[in-house]
């Protein structure tokens, strides 16, 4: 669950670093410095969700939660595609939330 | 503007400037001979091609393995739904040895010549005691399924339950016993590498592979809705996709790709392939011997089970046991080979240890070790999914279904480009003489092929669901003691696609029209949608037993038959003929309104407009 | 792939690449895990060097058929697979021809 929300989170940031979706989402076009940002911001939160579940709670060997993972990431792919597609203007706010819920699932061994 | 005035079929270009440019290069360069520029975009235009085709001649099967495996991540789930007989089995402790024995001293006193068994114990996905036995050398194996409790064998009925969907799609067998595995088998193949082909070239023709990573735009219509569908079931969960074609491929490899095989195992006396099976498994080729049709082989003597479970148990410290095995080896002996549960590591097959069986010692380990061997032992446990929990089986099965999209929007796609390329061709060379006597325009027929495609297309992705759910209900509603129960409901599986079939066929030739896709669609939907109704009129498994005593692995079953039958009635709803076409069909917000778009020679539909 | 028309001429040329694909393709990649896999065998388990080699081979095989559809010609899509396949093939039955000559 962890590995999904954390995804998520990153996926946003990396549509929101797109000039498309961050019209879409924000009504404003994107400096191109912030837009690079937020792509680098989304990699670095995708590279931290597979470190993250790579060191599963539990008895789970980290093979089992790395393929976790990569199911995850398809998973969070597609979520993000339909919000930015259905719910562009509530992207970032869901991005944030997910980011928040995300550690802490990890936290709490989900 | 069509985007290519050739007959090579490249998809459409993204920047209309490209498409102008290109149609200008294209021009330029039809006067000399057929040749590639061995330049990016040549390349991506060969690889396109490539796509296309590597796509097109085998999809529909594709579309039908994809189906199928992905029914499949629920075999036992089916499995146990399609045996109402089995309802009611409690859940048993797994350590607990008594329903082993009791299962065996069940086997043995109905075949007391058994010379092989294999028993599956319970677990939380199939709370029976699964035994498959032969008593000769080399025959098939029948099945018997046990209370766990008692041992008793339970009277279920002739069903092959899940286990269709799961032989279908990998084997294409259309029997009980079928025959014709082999053949069926080389023919996935073919379809497999296709797909394999297919996704690296399609990866390698989308252009805009990073900036359309989350775009879809459904409100377009036409064949852009298609295209990004297509592209967003594609690349979204394309780890997937190449994970199961590759592993496909490596799980038939010894059939489809021998010759490595045949070079490093070659010896003396021929290739020693019996030594690579062993080594596969990582065990020694004496534990399992091949014997031909005709071998005799004693009886098993008497077992020592409970030291066995013992041993067993305390050398895996805690790890389940899946299966027991009793044979007698290369020399004769009998051994108990006992193996740990598929659902503990992603590597498959799982370890196993060998003991003797009258005496109980244990006297072996297999396990391969070597990473090359893991690295294909994980690629197998990843098509199996058998480690997966209900949350990743569910993930699995939903990136199965989108699979499944994907192949189905990509024969969609090609039909609606090829329609849209020829009624502009039509429009060109002046139709317009063909009026009719009140002035109205006639609708030109497309050409042959195009419509046996957009025939095969209905028959195949509406046709396809449609049989699945007369299968699942021919399990309701044939007969208990009918002769040759199983093949009887395969009967009713193939009968209700070739209607399908039948019925597209009838609709490429007397009247194109959405209700080709309706109809079939429609009848998926009532089929479907109806299998919990036909649950309780002919069972007591039904929701409204299963729901109220929370047995989820049974009512789970019915509301997902329900689920599927409300989607395909939806589907149904928004093809029906009679719809606004193109105006509304493009405000509406679901692409598959652009279907219209997908049926050929329908003049009041002008897909090439649509954002192509 | 570019055509000028869908004449006889188009038609052979694409059925000539489909099947240097789909069978040069296929000649060369089992050339390939066959050789590939006496190779390894030399200095891993057999086993290991036959997974190995017929893992990689899948990827050849796609690389053929690729290749098939891109050269200038149809011609060089057969020189670009069975030609590779035949020299693999060899490289990979020469043992047997070394020791039958000894």
């Amino acid at each position: 669950m962890s590995a999904f929300l954390l995804c998520f989170a990153a996926w946003s940031a990396m549509a929101l670093g797109m000039d498309r979706h961050h019209e879409d989402a924000t009504g404003r076009e994107g400096a191109a410095r912030r837009l690079q940002q937020l792509r680098r911001a989304g990699w670095l939160l995708l590279l931290l969700s597979l470190w993250l579940a790579a060191h599963p709670a539990g008895g789970m060997p980290a093979s089992l939660g790395v393929t976790a993972w990569a199911v995850a990431l398809s998973v969070a792919a597609l979520a993000v595609t339909a919000t930015v597609t259905w719910q562009p203007h509530r992207t970032p706010v869901l991005a944030g939330v997910a980011l928040v819920a995300g550690l802490a699932a990890w936290a709490w061994g989900w | 503007m069509t985007s290519s005035t050739l007959p090579s079929q490249t998809p459409a270009e993204r920047a209309p400037a490209a498409t102008a440019a290109n149609t200008a290069s294209e021009a330029a360069r039809s006067a000399k001979k057929p040749k590639a520029p061995n330049d990016r975009e040549g390349f991506r235009q060969a690889m396109s091609w490539l796509h296309t085709w590597a796509g097109l001649i085998l999809g529909w099967l594709l579309f039908a393995i994809f189906l199928t495996g992905t029914l499949s991540f629920f075999k036992n789930e089916f499995n146990l739904w399609m045996r109402p007989e089995m309802h009611g089995l409690q859940p048993v402790d797994a350590t607990d040895p008594q329903v082993a024995q009791k299962a065996l001293d069940a086997l043995v006193r109905r075949v007391p010549n058994v010379t092989q068994w294999i028993m599956h114990l319970p677990d939380d996905r199939d709370p029976a005691v699964n035994i498959l036995w032969r008593d000769t050398g080399n025959g098939r194996f029948e099945t018997l399924r046990m209370n766990p409790q008692t041992g008793e064998a339970i009277d279920a009925r002739q069903t092959m339950g899940g286990d269709f969907f799961y032989r279908f799609h990998f084997e294409l067998r259309t029997a009980q016993k079928g025959r014709w595995t082999l053949e069926g088998r080389w023919v996935v193949g073919v379809a497999t590498m296709l797909m394999f082909v297919a996704l690296i070239s399609g990866v390698i023709t989308h252009r805009r592979i990073f900036k359309d990573f989350f775009t879809f735009r459904p409100t377009k219509g036409g064949q852009r809705a298609w295209l990004d569908a297509h592209n967003v079931s594609g690349v979204l969960v394309l780890p997937f996709y190449l994970m199961i074609t590759f592993s496909g491929l490596m799980i038939f490899h010894t059939l489809y790709m021998p010759a490595g095989i045949a070079t490093a195992y070659k010896g003396e006396n021929g290739v020693d392939s019996n030594a690579y099976f062993a080594d596969l498994q990582g065990e020694k080729a004496e534990s399992r011997p091949r014997r031909r049709p005709g071998d005799k082989v004693e009886p098993l003597p008497a077992i020592a089970l409970p030291s066995i479970l013992t041993e067993a148990r305390t050398r895996w410290d805690g790890g389940r046991i899946g299966s027991l095995q009793a044979r007698r080896d290369a020399k004769g002996r009998a051994v108990v080979e006992v193996t740990r549960h598929e659902g503990d590591r992603l590597q498959y097959r799982p370890p196993r240890l060998l003991f003797d069986a009258s005496i109980g010692q244990w006297l072996d380990q297999a396990d391969a070790t070597g990473p090359a061997v893991k690295t294909y032992g994980v690629l197998y446990g990843l098509h199996m999914a058998r480690f997966a929990d209900i949350g990743l089986r569910w993930a699995l099965f939903g990136f199965g279904l989108l699979g499944s999209l994907m192949i189905a929007t990509g024969m969609v796609l090609w039909s609606v480009k090829r329609s849209a390329k020829s009624q502009t061709q039509a429009s060109r060379t002046g139709i317009a003489a063909n009026k009719d006597n009140r002035g109205g325009v006639v609708p030109t027929m497309a050409p042959f092929g195009e419509r046996l495609v957009a025939a095969i297309n209905i028959a195949t992705l509406a046709g396809l669901p449609l049989a699945c759910g007369v299968y699942i209900a021919s399990n309701r509603l044939v007969p208990l003691n009918a002769e040759g129960r199983a093949d009887v409901e395969l009967a009713w599986f193939f009968s209700a696609w070739g209607l399908a079939l039948l019925w597209a066929l009838a609709c490429a030739v007397v009247r194109p029209g959405r209700m080709g896709w309706s109809v079939p669609l429609g009848a998926a939907g009532l089929v479907w949608g109806l299998l919990p109704v036909i649950n309780a009129l002919t069972t007591h498994t039904h929701l409204g037993v299963t729901l109220p005593a929370g047995e989820w692995v049974w009512a789970s079953m019915d509301l997902a038959f329900l689920a599927t039958g409300l989607l395909l009635g939806w589907l149904s709803w928004r093809l029906r003929p009679g719809l606004a076409p193109k105006g509304k069909a493009a405000a509406a917000k679901a692409p598959r309104t652009s279907t219209a778009a997908a049926l050929p020679a329908t003049p009041d539909v002008s897909v090439s407009t649509s954002g192509a | 792939m570019k055509a000028t028309r869908v004449n006889g001429r188009y038609r052979l040329a694409i059925t000539s690449r489909a099947v240097a694909a789909i069978g040069g393709g296929y000649a060369l990649a089992a050339g390939f895990s066959a050789a590939l896999s006496l190779l390894l065998a030399q200095c891993m388990p057999r086993v290991e060097a036959v997974l190995t080699a017929t893992m990689l081979s899948w990827v050849v095989y796609a690389a053929a058929a690729g290749w098939a559809f891109y050269t200038r010609t149809a011609w060089g899509a057969w020189g670009g697979t069975l030609l590779p396949a035949l020299v693999l093939g060899a490289c990979a039955t020469a043992p047997h021809w070394m020791k039958a000559a000894a």
